[in-house]
C-alpha cells in the first residue's frame, strides 16, 4: 500500500534497507519506484545528508550503506585472476 | 599512492578491514557522482551494487593512476545506473546519460564537531521519533522497516512518521547549534 504522505512514502526509500533477488542483486526499493520525479531528486539530497550524519554519529565512521556493504561482503567471496 | 588506493590494495588481498576502509573513502563520491541519475534510478541500490561488485572482482584489477579504484568504481555505478533507469524508467530519454562528475574520496573519521553535535541533538529527540531512528542506526540497513516497526510495537505507518519527525527535529537542532545543514549535502 502506498502511504498518502509523500514524505512518509520517501522516509521508506531512505532506509539503507534494500531487497536482493535470488541472484543476491540489490533491487531498487518499491518506495522509492512510488515516489515523484520531484520526490526522487528531493531524496537524494536527504540521503546525502542522512548518509553523511551516520557516519559522523557513528564511532567508526561507517553510514548506514558502508555498514550494510561491509557485512553483506563477508558472505561473499572474491573473483580470482585466471 | 593515494590512500584510498592504499585501501584497495588491501582489499585485492580479501582483507575485510581493508574493504571497510575503501567503502568509508569511496561511498560519498560515488553516490555524488549520481547526483544526475537521481530521478531515474534507486541510488541506493546502485552504490549498494557498486561497492559489493568491487568487493568481488577486486582480486582481478589491474588498476593504475591516481585514485584509480575510485574512478572504475564510478563507471561501475554509471553503467549500473544507466542500465537500472533503462529497466524502470523507460519513458526517459537518456541520450548518453546525465551530467557526470566524480568528487574526491574522503577521508573518514573528521567531522568530531559534528559528531558531538548530532549526539547532542539525538538525545534531545522525543521519545518515540527518537526510538524509531535509533533503531534505523542501530540496526544499520539489515531489516526492513516493517520489521523495526514490530520490534517497536508500531505500524508500519507510525513508524516512518515517526522517522520523519525525528530527522525533522534533528535538522532544526542542528541548525539551532549552528550547523550549516546544506553543507552536509555537498
Amino acid at each position: 500500500m502506498i502511504p498518502d504522505d509523500p514524505g512518509v512514502l520517501a522516509e521508506e526509500a531512505m532506509s539503507a534497507f534494500r531487497e536482493r533477488d535470488a541472484w543476491g542483486r540489490i533491487l531498487p526499493s518499491p518506495a522509492w519506484m512510488d515516489l515523484a520525479p520531484e520526490g526522487r531528486e528531493a531524496l537524494f539530497g536527504a540521503q546525502t545528508m542522512a548518509r553523511r550524519l551516520e557516519a559522523a554519529i557513528d564511532g567508526d565512521g561507517m553510514s548506514t550503506t558502508v555498514k550494510v556493504v561491509t557485512r553483506r561482503a563477508r558472505g561473499i567471496g572474491q573473483e580470482t585472476r585466471g | 599512492m593515494s590512500s584510498i588506493d592504499a585501501a584497495f590494495a588491501l582489499v585485492r588481498e580479501g582483507s575485510h578491514d581493508g574493504f571497510t576502509d575503501w567503502v568509508r573513502r569511496a561511498e560519498p563520491p560515488i553516490r555524488a557522482s549520481l547526483r544526475g541519475f537521481a530521478r531515474v534510478a534507486d541510488v541506493e541500490a546502485v552504490v549498494q551494487e557498486t561497492l559489493l561488485r568491487m568487493w568481488r572482482l577486486a582480486p582481478t584489477l589491474e588498476l593504475s593512476g591516481a585514485d584509480a579504484s575510485l574512478r572504475y568504481a564510478a563507471r561501475i555505478a554509471r553503467n549500473l545506473a544507466l542500465q537500472e533507469a533503462r529497466r524502470f524508467v523507460r519513458e526517459v530519454p537518456l541520450e548518453g546519460g546525465p551530467a557526470f562528475e566524480l568528487p574526491a574520496p574522503v577521508r573518514p573519521g573528521r567531522d568530531h564537531g559534528l559528531r558531538r553535535l548530532v549526539a547532542h541533538c539525538l538525545r534531545k529527540l522525543p521519545r518515540q521519533p527518537g526510538a524509531a531512528l535509533g533503531a534505523r542506526l542501530a540496526d544499520g540497513g539489515d531489516t526492513s522497516d516493517r520489521e523495526l516497526a514490530e520490534r517497536l510495537r508500531m505500524t508500519l505507518n507510525t513508524f516512518l512518521q515517526n522517522v520523519v519527525r525525528a530527522r525533522r527535529h534533528l535538522e532544526d537542532c542542528l541548525k539551532s547549534q549552528g550547523v550549516a545543514v546544506e553543507e552536509l549535502l555537498r
